[in-house]
Protein backbone atom coordinates (compact mmCIF):
# COMPACT_ATOMS: atom_id res chain seq x y z
CA UNK A 1 0.00 0.00 0.00
CA UNK A 2 2.73 2.37 1.20
CA UNK A 3 4.47 1.43 -1.98
CA UNK A 4 1.54 1.90 -4.50
CA UNK A 5 1.10 5.17 -2.58
CA UNK A 6 5.05 6.28 -3.05
CA UNK A 7 4.71 5.08 -6.92
CA UNK A 8 1.47 7.41 -7.41
CA UNK A 9 2.82 9.94 -5.53
CA UNK A 10 5.93 10.66 -6.91
CA UNK A 11 4.72 11.59 -10.77
CA UNK A 12 2.52 13.94 -9.31
CA UNK A 13 5.23 15.47 -7.19
CA UNK A 14 6.89 15.77 -10.60
CA UNK A 15 4.33 17.52 -12.11
CA UNK A 16 3.83 19.80 -9.89
CA UNK A 17 7.60 20.48 -9.38
CA UNK A 18 8.78 20.59 -13.06
CA UNK A 19 7.61 24.16 -13.72
CA UNK A 20 9.51 25.53 -10.75
CA UNK A 21 12.85 23.82 -12.23
CA UNK A 22 11.96 25.28 -15.46
CA UNK A 23 10.81 28.40 -14.02
CA UNK A 24 12.63 31.95 -14.69
CA UNK A 25 11.84 31.85 -10.50
CA UNK A 26 14.39 28.96 -10.48
CA UNK A 27 17.13 31.67 -11.14
CA UNK A 28 15.32 34.29 -8.49
CA UNK A 29 16.30 37.16 -11.04
CA UNK A 30 14.00 38.80 -14.04
CA UNK A 31 16.58 39.54 -16.01
CA UNK A 32 14.17 40.73 -18.66
CA UNK A 33 13.71 43.39 -16.37
CA UNK A 34 17.11 44.12 -15.00
CA UNK A 35 19.00 43.51 -18.82
CA UNK A 36 15.94 45.45 -20.40
CA UNK A 37 15.87 46.44 -24.08
CA UNK A 38 19.03 44.37 -24.03
CA UNK A 39 17.65 41.05 -23.39
CA UNK A 40 15.00 41.49 -25.76
CA UNK A 41 17.83 42.50 -28.56
CA UNK A 42 19.39 39.49 -27.79
CA UNK A 43 16.23 37.31 -28.01
CA UNK A 44 15.27 38.75 -30.96
CA UNK A 45 18.91 38.73 -32.86
CA UNK A 46 19.08 34.45 -32.04
CA UNK A 47 15.27 34.44 -33.73
CA UNK A 48 16.54 36.62 -36.87
CA UNK A 49 19.88 34.32 -37.17
CA UNK A 50 18.05 30.70 -36.78
CA UNK A 51 20.83 29.43 -39.18
CA UNK A 52 23.16 29.41 -36.34
CA UNK A 53 21.00 27.16 -34.33
CA UNK A 54 21.47 25.17 -37.65
CA UNK A 55 24.98 25.59 -38.23
CA UNK A 56 26.08 23.93 -34.75
CA UNK A 57 24.63 20.50 -35.92
CA UNK A 58 24.42 19.21 -32.53
CA UNK A 59 20.91 17.37 -31.39
CA UNK A 60 18.28 19.70 -30.10
CA UNK A 61 18.97 19.76 -26.22
CA UNK A 62 22.93 20.34 -27.01
CA UNK A 63 22.01 22.66 -29.70
CA UNK A 64 19.41 25.18 -26.47
CA UNK A 65 22.39 24.64 -24.18
CA UNK A 66 24.89 26.18 -26.47
CA UNK A 67 22.39 29.31 -27.45
CA UNK A 68 21.77 29.47 -23.90
CA UNK A 69 26.23 29.39 -22.96
CA UNK A 70 26.48 32.15 -25.56
CA UNK A 71 23.38 34.19 -24.44
CA UNK A 72 24.19 36.54 -21.72
CA UNK A 73 27.39 37.53 -23.96
CA UNK A 74 25.09 38.35 -26.86
CA UNK A 75 23.25 40.89 -23.86
CA UNK A 76 26.94 42.44 -22.91
CA UNK A 77 26.94 42.65 -27.09
CA UNK A 78 24.50 44.64 -27.38
CA UNK A 79 24.74 46.73 -24.50
CA UNK A 80 28.13 47.86 -25.84
CA UNK A 81 28.29 47.64 -29.40
CA UNK A 82 27.35 51.48 -30.17
CA UNK A 83 29.98 52.46 -27.39
CA UNK A 84 32.81 50.45 -28.00
CA UNK A 85 35.11 49.03 -30.95
CA UNK A 86 38.46 47.22 -29.62
CA UNK A 87 40.54 48.43 -33.24
CA UNK A 88 43.42 49.18 -31.28
CA UNK A 89 43.12 46.16 -29.33
CA UNK A 90 43.08 43.82 -32.25
CA UNK A 91 46.10 45.73 -33.73
CA UNK A 92 48.04 44.91 -30.44
CA UNK A 93 47.14 41.39 -30.37
CA UNK A 94 48.01 41.13 -34.15
CA UNK A 95 51.06 43.29 -33.53
CA UNK A 96 52.46 41.51 -30.13
CA UNK A 97 50.40 38.52 -29.30
CA UNK A 98 49.22 37.26 -26.21
CA UNK A 99 50.00 40.12 -23.92
CA UNK A 100 47.22 41.36 -25.75
CA UNK A 101 44.91 38.91 -26.25
CA UNK A 102 42.26 39.21 -24.03
CA UNK A 103 39.27 41.33 -24.96
CA UNK A 104 36.19 40.28 -26.45
CA UNK A 105 34.75 40.69 -29.93
CA UNK A 106 31.65 39.88 -31.73
CA UNK A 107 28.23 39.16 -30.74
CA UNK A 108 29.52 35.74 -28.32
CA UNK A 109 32.13 37.99 -27.09
CA UNK A 110 35.05 35.62 -27.84
CA UNK A 111 38.63 36.57 -27.26
CA UNK A 112 41.78 35.65 -29.00
CA UNK A 113 42.46 33.25 -25.89
CA UNK A 114 39.62 31.51 -25.99
CA UNK A 115 39.90 31.11 -29.82
CA UNK A 116 43.72 29.96 -29.17
CA UNK A 117 42.91 27.33 -27.15
CA UNK A 118 40.01 25.85 -28.93
CA UNK A 119 41.84 25.47 -32.19
CA UNK A 120 44.59 23.54 -30.33
CA UNK A 121 42.37 21.82 -28.38
CA UNK A 122 40.32 20.68 -31.68
CA UNK A 123 43.60 19.76 -33.18
CA UNK A 124 44.97 17.55 -30.50
CA UNK A 125 41.59 16.12 -29.16
CA UNK A 126 40.38 14.65 -32.47
CA UNK A 127 41.04 12.25 -34.88
CA UNK A 128 41.64 12.74 -38.69
CA UNK A 129 38.40 10.84 -39.13
CA UNK A 130 36.52 12.94 -36.86
CA UNK A 131 37.91 16.18 -38.03
CA UNK A 132 36.50 15.12 -42.03
CA UNK A 133 33.24 14.12 -40.78
CA UNK A 134 33.20 17.54 -38.61
CA UNK A 135 33.89 18.79 -41.80
CA UNK A 136 36.47 21.17 -39.84
CA UNK A 137 40.40 21.66 -40.88
CA UNK A 138 42.78 21.75 -38.54
CA UNK A 139 44.17 25.11 -37.42
CA UNK A 140 47.23 25.96 -38.79
CA UNK A 141 49.75 26.24 -35.69
CA UNK A 142 52.45 28.41 -34.54
CA UNK A 143 52.20 32.07 -33.58
CA UNK A 144 52.82 34.23 -36.27
CA UNK A 145 51.67 37.67 -37.20
CA UNK A 146 49.30 36.67 -39.96
CA UNK A 147 48.11 33.67 -38.01
CA UNK A 148 46.74 36.11 -35.42
CA UNK A 149 45.66 38.38 -38.04
CA UNK A 150 43.81 35.40 -39.53
CA UNK A 151 42.49 34.39 -35.64
CA UNK A 152 40.72 38.05 -35.68
CA UNK A 153 39.43 37.97 -38.85
CA UNK A 154 37.64 34.89 -38.11
CA UNK A 155 36.34 36.34 -35.14
CA UNK A 156 35.02 39.07 -36.70
CA UNK A 157 32.91 36.82 -38.68
CA UNK A 158 29.72 35.48 -36.63
CA UNK A 159 29.93 32.53 -38.88
CA UNK A 160 33.17 31.54 -37.34
CA UNK A 161 32.00 32.81 -33.83
CA UNK A 162 28.74 30.01 -34.49
CA UNK A 163 32.00 27.72 -35.32
CA UNK A 164 33.95 28.41 -32.73
CA UNK A 165 30.74 27.60 -30.58
CA UNK A 166 30.23 24.20 -32.10
CA UNK A 167 34.07 23.84 -31.97
CA UNK A 168 33.61 24.46 -27.89
CA UNK A 169 30.70 22.40 -27.76
CA UNK A 170 32.62 19.69 -29.10
CA UNK A 171 35.66 19.64 -26.90
CA UNK A 172 33.43 20.25 -23.90
CA UNK A 173 31.82 16.45 -24.80
CA UNK A 174 35.08 15.43 -25.61
CA UNK A 175 36.72 17.10 -21.80
CA UNK A 176 33.68 16.34 -19.66
CA UNK A 177 31.54 13.85 -21.46
CA UNK A 178 31.97 11.23 -19.10
CA UNK A 179 30.59 13.63 -15.70
CA UNK A 180 26.89 12.95 -14.73
CA UNK A 181 24.82 16.06 -14.19
CA UNK A 182 21.55 16.17 -12.26
CA UNK A 183 19.55 17.54 -15.05
CA UNK A 184 20.23 19.68 -18.56
CA UNK A 185 20.03 22.75 -16.57
CA UNK A 186 22.83 21.79 -14.10
CA UNK A 187 24.90 20.47 -17.57
CA UNK A 188 24.00 24.19 -18.68
CA UNK A 189 25.57 25.82 -15.55
CA UNK A 190 28.27 24.28 -15.39
CA UNK A 191 28.89 24.35 -19.28
CA UNK A 192 28.03 28.00 -19.07
CA UNK A 193 30.72 28.83 -16.66
CA UNK A 194 33.09 27.13 -18.37
CA UNK A 195 32.66 29.08 -21.07
CA UNK A 196 32.53 32.64 -19.24
CA UNK A 197 35.79 31.79 -17.28
CA UNK A 198 37.69 29.55 -19.08
CA UNK A 199 36.91 25.69 -19.99
CA UNK A 200 40.78 24.25 -19.88
CA UNK A 201 40.81 24.78 -15.95
CA UNK A 202 39.38 21.43 -15.21
CA UNK A 203 36.07 20.50 -13.36
CA UNK A 204 37.09 21.48 -9.75
CA UNK A 205 38.23 24.94 -10.81
CA UNK A 206 34.70 25.80 -13.01
CA UNK A 207 32.76 23.90 -9.89
CA UNK A 208 34.30 26.67 -8.24
CA UNK A 209 33.18 29.23 -10.11
CA UNK A 210 29.55 28.48 -10.84
CA UNK A 211 28.22 30.63 -8.28
CA UNK A 212 30.54 33.48 -8.34
CA UNK A 213 29.05 36.80 -9.81
CA UNK A 214 31.56 38.38 -12.36
CA UNK A 215 29.21 39.20 -15.35
CA UNK A 216 28.70 42.91 -16.34
CA UNK A 217 27.54 44.34 -19.37
CA UNK A 218 29.65 47.66 -18.35
CA UNK A 219 32.74 48.49 -19.86
CA UNK A 220 34.65 49.69 -16.75
CA UNK A 221 32.90 50.31 -13.56
CA UNK A 222 30.51 48.31 -13.12
CA UNK A 223 28.23 48.49 -10.34
CA UNK A 224 26.44 44.95 -10.20
CA UNK A 225 27.55 41.95 -10.86
CA UNK A 226 25.27 38.91 -12.27
CA UNK A 227 25.96 35.29 -12.24
CA UNK A 228 26.73 34.37 -16.01
CA UNK A 229 24.95 30.42 -15.46
CA UNK A 230 21.99 32.33 -14.16
CA UNK A 231 21.31 34.11 -17.15
CA UNK A 232 21.78 31.46 -19.64
CA UNK A 233 19.76 29.43 -17.40
CA UNK A 234 17.25 31.87 -17.02
CA UNK A 235 16.93 32.61 -21.21
CA UNK A 236 16.83 28.25 -21.50
CA UNK A 237 14.14 27.72 -19.35
CA UNK A 238 12.32 30.84 -20.73
CA UNK A 239 12.61 29.10 -23.91
CA UNK A 240 12.17 25.48 -23.86
CA UNK A 241 11.55 25.14 -26.96
CA UNK A 242 13.91 27.68 -28.84
CA UNK A 243 14.27 25.51 -31.62
CA UNK A 244 10.04 25.40 -32.81
CA UNK A 245 10.01 29.44 -32.50
CA UNK A 246 13.14 29.29 -34.45
CA UNK B 1 72.55 65.44 -76.84
CA UNK B 2 73.36 63.66 -73.77
CA UNK B 3 72.92 66.56 -71.75
CA UNK B 4 69.29 67.30 -73.18
CA UNK B 5 68.52 63.31 -72.11
CA UNK B 6 69.73 63.97 -68.70
CA UNK B 7 67.97 66.96 -68.31
CA UNK B 8 64.52 65.67 -70.14
CA UNK B 9 65.15 62.56 -67.55
CA UNK B 10 65.74 65.21 -64.33
CA UNK B 11 62.82 66.73 -65.49
CA UNK B 12 60.36 63.67 -65.36
CA UNK B 13 62.01 62.63 -61.95
CA UNK B 14 60.91 66.01 -60.56
CA UNK B 15 57.54 66.22 -62.12
CA UNK B 16 56.74 63.08 -60.48
CA UNK B 17 57.83 63.92 -57.13
CA UNK B 18 56.14 66.99 -56.96
CA UNK B 19 52.73 65.95 -55.72
CA UNK B 20 54.75 63.50 -53.47
CA UNK B 21 56.22 66.69 -52.14
CA UNK B 22 53.48 68.61 -52.55
CA UNK B 23 50.88 66.45 -50.10
CA UNK B 24 53.78 66.21 -47.38
CA UNK B 25 54.05 62.17 -47.95
CA UNK B 26 56.41 61.72 -44.95
CA UNK B 27 55.40 62.14 -41.84
CA UNK B 28 55.81 63.60 -38.56
CA UNK B 29 56.97 60.94 -36.35
CA UNK B 30 56.68 61.83 -32.55
CA UNK B 31 57.95 59.93 -29.52
CA UNK B 32 55.64 60.64 -27.07
CA UNK B 33 56.14 58.81 -24.06
CA UNK B 34 58.39 55.20 -23.39
CA UNK B 35 56.32 53.00 -20.74
CA UNK B 36 58.32 51.93 -18.02
CA UNK B 37 59.03 48.21 -16.87
CA UNK B 38 55.99 46.71 -15.44
CA UNK B 39 54.03 49.84 -16.82
CA UNK B 40 51.34 49.19 -19.33
CA UNK B 41 48.77 51.06 -21.41
CA UNK B 42 45.23 50.13 -19.28
CA UNK B 43 43.30 47.76 -20.89
CA UNK B 44 40.03 46.67 -19.31
CA UNK B 45 37.63 43.84 -21.28
CA UNK B 46 36.31 45.96 -24.29
CA UNK B 47 38.73 48.75 -24.66
CA UNK B 48 42.43 50.29 -24.40
CA UNK B 49 42.69 53.92 -22.21
CA UNK B 50 44.36 55.66 -25.47
CA UNK B 51 42.85 58.90 -27.06
CA UNK B 52 44.24 61.38 -28.92
CA UNK B 53 42.81 64.05 -30.88
CA UNK B 54 44.20 66.45 -32.76
CA UNK B 55 46.14 68.43 -29.85
CA UNK B 56 46.93 65.50 -27.36
CA UNK B 57 47.55 62.33 -26.41
CA UNK B 58 45.91 60.70 -22.94
CA UNK B 59 47.00 57.24 -21.69
CA UNK B 60 46.14 55.63 -18.39
CA UNK B 61 48.56 53.53 -17.20
CA UNK B 62 48.74 50.77 -14.96
CA UNK B 63 51.39 49.24 -13.05
CA UNK B 64 49.56 46.68 -11.29
CA UNK B 65 47.82 43.33 -12.61
CA UNK B 66 44.96 44.24 -14.66
CA UNK B 67 42.68 46.95 -12.99
CA UNK B 68 44.03 47.24 -9.57
CA UNK B 69 46.60 50.01 -9.97
CA UNK B 70 48.64 51.72 -8.78
CA UNK B 71 47.70 54.09 -12.01
CA UNK B 72 49.32 56.92 -13.98
CA UNK B 73 47.79 59.19 -16.62
CA UNK B 74 49.55 60.81 -19.24
CA UNK B 75 47.80 63.64 -20.24
CA UNK B 76 48.75 67.35 -22.28
CA UNK B 77 52.77 65.75 -22.44
CA UNK B 78 52.81 64.81 -18.54
CA UNK B 79 52.96 62.36 -16.36
CA UNK B 80 50.27 62.50 -13.26
CA UNK B 81 50.12 59.61 -10.26
CA UNK B 82 50.25 57.29 -8.68
CA UNK B 83 46.46 57.09 -8.40
CA UNK B 84 45.36 54.38 -6.27
CA UNK B 85 41.76 54.10 -7.68
CA UNK B 86 41.09 53.44 -11.19
CA UNK B 87 37.88 55.80 -10.89
CA UNK B 88 40.19 58.96 -9.82
CA UNK B 89 42.79 57.85 -12.79
CA UNK B 90 39.84 57.91 -15.17
CA UNK B 91 39.35 61.44 -13.86
CA UNK B 92 42.36 63.31 -14.04
CA UNK B 93 42.92 61.75 -17.60
CA UNK B 94 39.31 62.05 -19.21
CA UNK B 95 37.79 65.61 -17.26
CA UNK B 96 34.64 65.74 -19.78
CA UNK B 97 32.98 63.14 -20.93
CA UNK B 98 33.87 63.92 -25.02
CA UNK B 99 37.16 63.50 -24.06
CA UNK B 100 36.95 59.58 -23.64
CA UNK B 101 34.88 58.85 -26.49
CA UNK B 102 38.01 57.95 -28.87
CA UNK B 103 38.88 55.04 -26.61
CA UNK B 104 35.55 53.23 -27.16
CA UNK B 105 35.65 54.37 -30.70
CA UNK B 106 38.07 54.66 -32.91
CA UNK B 107 36.05 54.40 -36.10
CA UNK B 108 35.72 56.53 -39.44
CA UNK B 109 32.23 56.00 -39.86
CA UNK B 110 30.11 58.76 -38.12
CA UNK B 111 27.98 57.95 -35.72
CA UNK B 112 26.09 60.36 -33.64
CA UNK B 113 26.48 59.93 -29.65
CA UNK B 114 22.59 59.49 -28.71
CA UNK B 115 23.96 59.34 -24.80
CA UNK B 116 24.81 62.84 -24.40
CA UNK B 117 21.14 64.43 -25.17
CA UNK B 118 19.18 66.26 -22.89
CA UNK B 119 15.94 64.59 -21.85
CA UNK B 120 13.89 66.63 -23.67
CA UNK B 121 16.36 66.09 -27.02
CA UNK B 122 15.50 62.23 -26.65
CA UNK B 123 12.83 62.07 -29.61
CA UNK B 124 9.90 59.31 -28.28
CA UNK B 125 6.89 58.10 -30.39
CA UNK B 126 3.90 57.57 -29.45
CA UNK B 127 0.98 55.36 -30.27
CA UNK B 128 0.23 52.55 -33.16
CA UNK B 129 -0.24 52.00 -36.55
CA UNK B 130 -4.38 52.18 -35.75
CA UNK B 131 -4.56 55.74 -33.88
CA UNK B 132 -1.59 56.79 -36.07
CA UNK B 133 2.09 57.64 -34.43
CA UNK B 134 3.54 61.09 -33.40
CA UNK B 135 6.84 61.88 -32.66
CA UNK B 136 7.87 64.40 -29.42
CA UNK B 137 11.14 66.31 -29.63
CA UNK B 138 11.92 69.34 -27.62
CA UNK B 139 8.22 69.35 -26.60
CA UNK B 140 6.79 69.75 -29.90
CA UNK B 141 4.70 66.97 -31.54
CA UNK B 142 5.06 66.25 -34.67
CA UNK B 143 2.00 63.64 -36.66
CA UNK B 144 0.33 61.75 -36.49
CA UNK B 145 1.68 59.26 -39.16
CA UNK B 146 0.58 56.05 -40.10
CA UNK B 147 4.11 54.78 -38.95
CA UNK B 148 7.51 55.67 -38.24
CA UNK B 149 10.19 54.04 -39.59
CA UNK B 150 13.21 55.60 -37.95
CA UNK B 151 14.32 58.73 -36.24
CA UNK B 152 17.40 60.13 -35.24
CA UNK B 153 18.61 63.09 -33.28
CA UNK B 154 21.53 65.29 -33.66
CA UNK B 155 24.11 64.80 -30.31
CA UNK B 156 23.72 68.57 -29.64
CA UNK B 157 19.85 67.76 -29.61
CA UNK B 158 19.37 70.73 -31.95
CA UNK B 159 17.77 68.86 -34.68
CA UNK B 160 15.81 65.37 -34.61
CA UNK B 161 15.22 63.77 -38.50
CA UNK B 162 12.87 61.13 -38.72
CA UNK B 163 11.21 59.31 -41.80
CA UNK B 164 7.75 58.49 -41.51
CA UNK B 165 4.70 57.09 -43.52
CA UNK B 166 2.34 59.61 -44.24
CA UNK B 167 -0.75 58.95 -46.06
CA UNK B 168 0.91 55.46 -47.89
CA UNK B 169 3.58 58.09 -48.71
CA UNK B 170 7.33 57.82 -47.38
CA UNK B 171 8.67 61.64 -45.99
CA UNK B 172 12.35 62.35 -44.38
CA UNK B 173 11.36 65.28 -42.24
CA UNK B 174 13.67 67.50 -40.24
CA UNK B 175 12.39 68.87 -37.13
CA UNK B 176 13.48 72.18 -38.52
CA UNK B 177 11.10 72.30 -41.44
CA UNK B 178 12.56 70.82 -43.99
CA UNK B 179 10.28 67.62 -45.19
CA UNK B 180 11.03 65.78 -48.28
CA UNK B 181 9.60 62.86 -50.33
CA UNK B 182 11.19 59.40 -50.16
CA UNK B 183 10.10 56.20 -52.06
CA UNK B 184 9.77 53.87 -49.25
CA UNK B 185 10.96 53.37 -46.11
CA UNK B 186 15.23 53.37 -45.01
CA UNK B 187 16.41 51.46 -42.69
CA UNK B 188 18.43 53.95 -41.43
CA UNK B 189 19.01 57.56 -41.34
CA UNK B 190 22.61 58.94 -41.47
CA UNK B 191 23.66 62.41 -39.71
CA UNK B 192 26.44 64.56 -40.94
CA UNK B 193 28.62 65.71 -37.99
CA UNK B 194 27.63 69.19 -37.76
CA UNK B 195 24.14 67.88 -37.61
CA UNK B 196 23.08 69.90 -40.66
CA UNK B 197 22.64 66.89 -43.14
CA UNK B 198 20.82 63.47 -43.00
CA UNK B 199 20.63 60.83 -46.15
CA UNK B 200 18.86 58.09 -46.58
CA UNK B 201 18.71 55.10 -48.53
CA UNK B 202 15.58 53.41 -50.20
CA UNK B 203 15.38 49.81 -51.04
CA UNK B 204 12.82 50.41 -54.73
CA UNK B 205 10.39 53.06 -55.41
CA UNK B 206 7.37 51.32 -54.20
CA UNK B 207 4.92 52.92 -51.79
CA UNK B 208 3.74 50.71 -48.49
CA UNK B 209 0.65 49.54 -49.94
CA UNK B 210 1.90 49.35 -53.80
CA UNK B 211 4.43 46.83 -52.10
CA UNK B 212 1.50 44.97 -50.59
CA UNK B 213 -0.15 44.65 -53.90
CA UNK B 214 2.91 43.91 -55.87
CA UNK B 215 3.92 41.21 -53.26
CA UNK B 216 1.19 39.27 -54.35
CA UNK B 217 -0.15 40.25 -57.51
CA UNK B 218 3.30 40.66 -59.62
CA UNK B 219 5.96 39.27 -57.54
CA UNK B 220 8.85 39.45 -60.52
CA UNK B 221 8.20 42.95 -60.54
CA UNK B 222 8.48 43.75 -56.77
CA UNK B 223 11.90 41.51 -56.38
CA UNK B 224 13.18 43.51 -59.86
CA UNK B 225 12.17 46.81 -57.82
CA UNK B 226 13.66 45.49 -54.47
CA UNK B 227 16.55 45.30 -56.59
CA UNK B 228 16.96 49.08 -56.91
CA UNK B 229 18.67 51.42 -54.19
CA UNK B 230 17.72 55.38 -54.42
CA UNK B 231 19.77 57.87 -52.00
CA UNK B 232 18.18 60.36 -50.72
CA UNK B 233 19.13 64.00 -49.02
CA UNK B 234 17.12 66.11 -46.67
CA UNK B 235 17.84 69.00 -49.36
CA UNK B 236 15.43 67.36 -51.72
CA UNK B 237 18.78 65.63 -53.77
CA UNK B 238 17.81 62.25 -55.53
CA UNK B 239 20.75 59.54 -56.62
CA UNK B 240 20.36 56.49 -58.37
CA UNK B 241 18.63 53.98 -59.01
CA UNK B 242 21.62 52.02 -58.02
CA UNK B 243 21.95 48.06 -58.53
CA UNK B 244 23.02 45.05 -56.48
CA UNK B 245 26.02 46.10 -55.81
CA UNK B 246 25.28 49.50 -54.04
CA UNK B 247 27.30 48.63 -50.60
CA UNK B 248 27.22 50.81 -48.21
CA UNK B 249 26.47 55.15 -47.80
CA UNK B 250 28.17 57.08 -44.97
CA UNK B 251 29.52 60.64 -44.08
CA UNK B 252 32.73 60.06 -42.18
CA UNK B 253 34.08 61.32 -39.43
CA UNK B 254 34.90 65.43 -39.71
CA UNK B 255 33.40 65.14 -43.19
CA UNK B 256 30.02 66.46 -43.87
CA UNK B 257 30.01 65.38 -47.28
CA UNK B 258 28.21 62.35 -47.73
CA UNK B 259 29.93 59.07 -49.43
CA UNK B 260 28.32 56.37 -51.07
CA UNK B 261 29.89 52.83 -52.64
CA UNK B 262 28.06 51.36 -55.48
CA UNK B 263 30.49 48.40 -56.69
CA UNK B 264 33.72 49.90 -56.56
CA UNK B 265 32.74 53.63 -57.71
CA UNK B 266 32.87 55.49 -54.55
CA UNK B 267 30.62 58.57 -54.99
CA UNK B 268 31.15 61.95 -52.58
CA UNK B 269 28.10 64.16 -52.45
CA UNK B 270 26.59 62.16 -55.48
CA UNK B 271 29.07 62.70 -57.88
CA UNK B 272 32.29 59.66 -58.71
CA UNK B 273 35.26 60.70 -57.61
CA UNK B 274 37.36 57.22 -57.09
CA UNK B 275 37.56 53.74 -58.08
CA UNK B 276 38.15 51.94 -55.12
CA UNK B 277 40.02 48.40 -54.79
CA UNK B 278 39.59 47.62 -51.26
CA UNK B 279 38.17 43.99 -50.34
CA UNK B 280 36.66 43.86 -47.74
CA UNK B 281 35.38 47.37 -47.73
CA UNK B 282 34.19 48.84 -44.72
CA UNK B 283 33.66 53.00 -44.13
CA UNK B 284 34.55 52.62 -40.29
CA UNK B 285 38.30 51.97 -41.34
CA UNK B 286 38.03 54.59 -44.55
CA UNK B 287 39.35 58.31 -44.29
CA UNK B 288 38.60 60.10 -47.27
CA UNK B 289 40.28 63.37 -48.33
CA UNK B 290 38.30 66.62 -47.97
CA UNK B 291 38.25 66.16 -52.03
CA UNK B 292 37.28 63.01 -51.88
CA UNK B 293 39.86 62.02 -54.34
CA UNK B 294 42.62 60.37 -51.80
CA UNK B 295 42.65 58.46 -48.77
CA UNK B 296 43.51 56.41 -46.19
CA UNK B 297 42.25 53.16 -45.09
CA UNK B 298 43.03 51.11 -42.08
CA UNK B 299 43.64 47.37 -41.97
CA UNK B 300 44.58 45.06 -38.86
CA UNK B 301 48.28 45.30 -39.96
CA UNK B 302 49.02 48.87 -41.92
CA UNK B 303 47.66 52.31 -42.36
CA UNK B 304 47.73 52.38 -45.97
CA UNK B 305 47.24 55.41 -48.00
CA UNK B 306 45.83 56.02 -51.94
CA UNK B 307 49.42 56.82 -52.92
CA UNK B 308 50.47 53.19 -51.90
CA UNK B 309 52.56 53.92 -48.67
CA UNK B 310 51.88 51.63 -45.92
CA UNK B 311 52.39 52.51 -41.96
CA UNK B 312 52.53 49.73 -39.12
CA UNK B 313 50.15 48.70 -36.68
CA UNK B 314 48.39 52.39 -36.15
CA UNK B 315 46.06 51.96 -32.74
CA UNK B 316 44.34 55.35 -32.82
CA UNK B 317 43.51 57.25 -36.02
CA UNK B 318 42.65 60.88 -36.24
CA UNK B 319 41.54 62.52 -39.42
CA UNK B 320 41.09 66.42 -39.20
CA UNK B 321 41.19 69.25 -41.55
CA UNK B 322 44.69 71.89 -41.49
CA UNK B 323 45.65 74.32 -43.78
CA UNK B 324 42.75 73.04 -46.81
CA UNK B 325 44.25 69.67 -46.48
CA UNK B 326 43.40 66.41 -44.56
CA UNK B 327 45.23 65.66 -42.37
CA UNK B 328 45.70 61.80 -40.31
CA UNK B 329 47.43 61.53 -37.19
CA UNK B 330 48.19 58.25 -35.68
CA UNK B 331 49.01 56.11 -32.89
CA UNK B 332 51.58 53.18 -32.37
CA UNK B 333 53.02 51.19 -30.29
CA UNK B 334 56.57 50.11 -30.71
CA UNK B 335 59.02 48.30 -29.72
CA UNK B 336 56.09 47.22 -27.40
CA UNK B 337 57.13 50.43 -25.07
CA UNK B 338 57.30 53.08 -27.49
CA UNK B 339 54.51 55.63 -27.74
CA UNK B 340 55.02 57.44 -31.32
CA UNK B 341 52.52 59.37 -32.67
CA UNK B 342 52.76 60.45 -36.63
CA UNK B 343 51.18 62.86 -38.85
CA UNK B 344 50.85 63.78 -42.52
CA UNK B 345 48.16 64.66 -45.01
CA UNK B 346 46.12 62.41 -46.83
Amino acid sequence: MTRRWHRSVWPLIGVLLFPLVLSPLAAEEDYTVLFGAKYAEAEKFLRQNSWIAKSLRLPPQETRIALAVVFPEIIRFKALEDKVQVRALKVLYVQYGRKYADFSVGHFQMKPTFAEQIERDYNRLFSTEEKTAAEIAPFETGDSSRLRKERVLRLDDLHWQARYLRLLMMVMDKLYGKLTFASDLEKLRFYATAYNSGYASGEKAVRKRMGIRRFHIQWLFAKTYYNYADVSVFYYSRNVSPLRTH
Amino acid sequence: MKRSLFFALCTMVILACLPAFAQGQQPVRKLIYSLEAGEEILQPESAIAISATKESLTLVLSKGKGEKGPFFVFRNGQKKGPFTKLKEAMAAAYPSQDESAGIFRNCSDYTPDQGLLPPDAIPSTEGDESSGQTIIFKGKTFGPYLSVFAVMATPDGSRAYFAVNEKDKVWLICSDGRKVFIASAPDTIKISPDGKNAVVACTGSLSPSEMVKLIASQPEKYNAEMNKKYVYTIDGKKFGPYGMDFKDFWFSVGNNDFFFLDGNQLYMNGTPTLTLKIEPFSPCDFYPSADGKRYAFFTLENLVFSDGKKYPFPLSIIPFQEGGQTMIKWVALENNKDIVVYQRAI
